[in-house]
């Protein structure tokens, strides 16, 4: 199961969030602000596999901040940005700069939290998925790298 | 020859006069002064000026110079007329030329007075655009007084006397407008800034009635907004459809209009009268202009005195008066507009700005809540619980999604003066959504009233589409089985911008009279569900579309809702 980290100022969500994960035998961290994050998000080692961060914390692009920290520290790290209220063109603009997904908290009448839970499975697999392309890749790689040198 | 000699020697440089020009606001001592330089001048026994009163068409003696005058000879009136025995001077008011008489006793036009008179000279009073004003009349105990020098003195003081008088008409007309000019930038209340027009005008323009009509944008209409006598009753009630009457035509071609009476006139449709058209003596109506269309029309009308008086016109300096104050008015009431739209937005902007913080902080708690509430109805499955407790678990999610449709609301309030521009097709979100509504609610009429030109305007389309559903839903939920929801799209064309009209009306209870204030504002509903945001964000949407939208429907009747956007050619449509 994956290691997570759960950004959010709020503590009861982030509390939620964690019980929520867990229960579904992940790993969970959680920051209370976009600094705690990015800092944990640097000395994680291994990397997270998937990153859930609020969009609005100290200022309207916290999330974003930690997006960009998280690729810096992973590239194959998931991001899944979560807005509470209409920033959806935050989040798109996350999305644009490698953002896995992104969730809205307040949607009538649907159980964000099993949404939640769908969306880190899919973001887990896609995680995988990339994982495997790269190695897959890098052996590809190595023999090439081998074949070149006679023709030099 | 003497007094002749004396005559060509005295300039009117030398006079008198010339001392009385600083004090010539005092028009008064200015025409008597006038007057006796005259008498000097040309030697003459005695004299009068008499001013034209253009009410009865009659000329009132109103200064008297020279010996012998008494109480009943004073202020005589005379008919303006060629027909004899009219006096001399009213045959001058009549013809507008001077008037050699060497021998009264043998002048058709004489009218007797004083016994000794023997000779007259009489010479008009000339103003702007060549209207008879008044008469200099000079007089003689001796035949054949007054000669061709005499002619061309009492003309010089005659032109002086003209402009005297132009001059003071100028000045009180000039400092009027400069007062109603402070006041329309000072008073803060539309209708007594219109009264007050209404008033200076007649007051001015020495009209008997002024009425104001303003365009009413909703229903494309000339509505009475503000007039002094008989209409005043009809303020609010009396309208014109463009092009319809005197006071439509202005509107429509953007023109004025000046008649010697209306009977006659094509124009004239007489649906709302100051006066009697017989008694009408003189109608003139100028648009009202505004910084880009005509915003409505001044009228004023003179009544006759009497039902043979001649007609009283209207001057062309009366015109271009009328035109003026009708510009100030324009510019006021761009002005106020522009202010009261400025306020709405910015009203709307605070609103939006701490209805956001709000949701963003209210929105985060729910969250949280829903997931505490989550974790709890897990933790608690494991044991047994009562029904009651399940169904209370089941109130706390349902009230928790409901928090959130609140939220959404005012997200959507806030978001719909956010726009996002394009040539939209009118017709075809109307004509789509109506056969959506329409299959949806079978138990209710839909009727579809459109143009066979599509109307387009530039939009949001999916602001406008939200717009219209929510009326037409508004309407849907008022109404019983068999209900009727008709559903009119036009075009229409106003001086100079094009307008598309969308009135949505339906057979339900109609909103009461004393609602109709609110049903805009935020926050208000008489609908169980929701935060009544509904109207105000539909109002928002068509504000932000630069449009307008009013309720005109009556209690009982049913809801009548117009929309009004400004229109753009379908060609626009290609581009962008």
């Amino acid at each position: 199961m994956g290691r997570i980290l759960v950004v959010d100022d709020e503590e009861l969500a982030r509390e939620a969030i964690k019980l929520r994960l867990e229960r579904d035998g992940h790993q969970v961290d959680t920051a209370a602000s976009e600094a705690e994050a990015i800092e944990k998000i640097r000395n994680s080692n291994p990397p997270y596999d998937v990153v859930i961060t609020d969009m609005v914390m100290e200022s309207e692009n916290s999330g974003l901040e930690v997006l960009k920290a998280s690729l810096l520290r992973d590239v194959l790290t998931e991001v899944i940005i979560l807005t509470a209220y209409g920033s959806v063109a935050n989040a798109v603009e996350c999305l644009k700069r490698g953002a896995y997904d992104y969730l809205e908290k307040n949607i009538p009448g649907v159980d964000v939290y099993d949404l939640l839970a769908l969306k880190v499975e899919r973001a887990m697999e896609h995680r995988a998925e990339s994982l495997g392309l790269l190695k897959r890749l890098q052996s590809y790689q190595q023999p090439v790298a081998a074949q070149e040198e006679p023709l030099d | 020859m003497i007094a002749r000699s004396e005559v060509q020697e005295k300039s009117i440089e030398d006079s008198r006069l010339y001392q009385l020009w600083s004090a010539i606001a005092d028009t008064k001592a200015l025409l008597k002064a006038i007057l006796e330089e005259s008498l000097e001048a040309v030697n003459a026994t005695r004299g009068t000026i008499s001013l034209v009163d253009y009410r009865t068409g009659e000329l009132v003696t109103e200064f008297a110079a020279g010996v012998g005058w008494s109480e009943e000879k004073f202020g005589l009136r005379f008919k303006i007329t060629h027909e004899p025995g009219n006096s001399i001077s009213s045959y001058v008011a009549y013809s507008g030329m001077p008037y050699v008489c060497p021998d009264v006793t043998k002048d058709p036009y004489y009218y007797p007075l004083f016994p000794d008179t023997r000779s007259e000279l009489a010479v008009p009073l000339i103003g702007r655009g060549g209207r008879v004003l008044g008469v200099l009349n000079v007089e003689s105990e001796k035949v054949n007084a007054f000669g061709k020098n005499e002619v061309k003195v009492l003309s010089a003081l005659a032109s002086i006397a003209a402009f005297a008088l132009s001059l003071a008409t100028h000045q009180t007309r000039e400092k009027a407008l400069i007062e109603l000019g402070k006041e329309l930038a000072a008073t803060p209340d539309i209708d007594a800034l219109l009264e007050k027009v209404t008033e200076v005008a007649s007051r001015l323009l020495d009209a008997d009635d002024c009425s104001l009509f303003l365009l009413d944008k909703s229903i494309n209409r000339l509505v009475l907004r503000a007039s002094r006598g008989l209409l005043r009753s009809m303020v609010g009630k009396a309208t014109y459809r463009l092009g319809e009457g005197l006071t439509g035509w202005v509107a429509l071609n953007n023109k004025p209009a000046r008649l010697n009476g209306v009977v006659g006139d094509p124009r004239w449709k007489g649906l709302y009268l100051e006066l009697k058209p017989e008694e009408i003596s003189a109608f003139m109506a100028v648009p009202v202009r505004g910084r880009k269309e005509v915003m409505g029309v001044l009228r004023v009308l003179r009544k006759k005195a009497h039902l043979s008086a001649p007609h009283y016109l209207f001057s062309e300096e009366d015109e271009e008066l009328l035109f003026t104050l009708a510009n100030q008015l324009g510019a006021a009431l761009d002005r106020e507009e522009l202010q009261r739209r400025l306020f709405t937005m910015q009203h709307i902007a605070t609103i939006g700005e701490l209805a956001a913080r709000t949701a963003h902080m209210i929105g985060n708690k729910v969250f949280a809540m829903k997931g505490a509430l989550k974790e709890l109805g897990l933790q608690l499955s494991n044991l047994p619980l009562l029904e009651s407790t399940q169904r209370l678990l089941g109130s706390i999610e349902r009230a928790l999604y409901e928090v959130e449709t609140l939220l959404q609301d005012l997200r959507d309030f806030v978001k719909a003066t956010q726009l996002n521009l394009q040539p939209v097709c009118l017709s075809e979100v109307v004509r789509e959504l109506v056969q959506d509504y329409a299959q949806e609610f079978p138990h209710i009429s839909f009727e579809l009233q459109m143009d066979e030109q599509p109307v387009w305007v530039k939009g949001d389309v999916e602001k406008l589409r939200n717009a219209i559903s929510e009326l037409i839903e508004n309407s849907v939920h008022f109404l019983k089985e068999g209900g009727k929801i008709s559903i009119r799209l036009a075009k229409s064309t106003w001086v100079g911008q094009k307008h598309a009209r969308l009135i949505i009306r339906d057979t339900g209870p109609g909103i009461p009279e004393k609602l109709k204030e609110q049903i805009f504002q935020p926050f208000f509903t008489t609908r169980a569900k929701g935060m009544g945001l509904g109207l105000a964000i539909v109002k928002g949407i068509i504000d932000a579309h630069g449009g307008t939208i009013e309720e005109r429907g009556r209690e009982g009747e049913g809801a009548l809702f117009i929309i009004t956007l400004p229109a753009i050619e379908p060609t626009q449509g290609g581009e962008n």
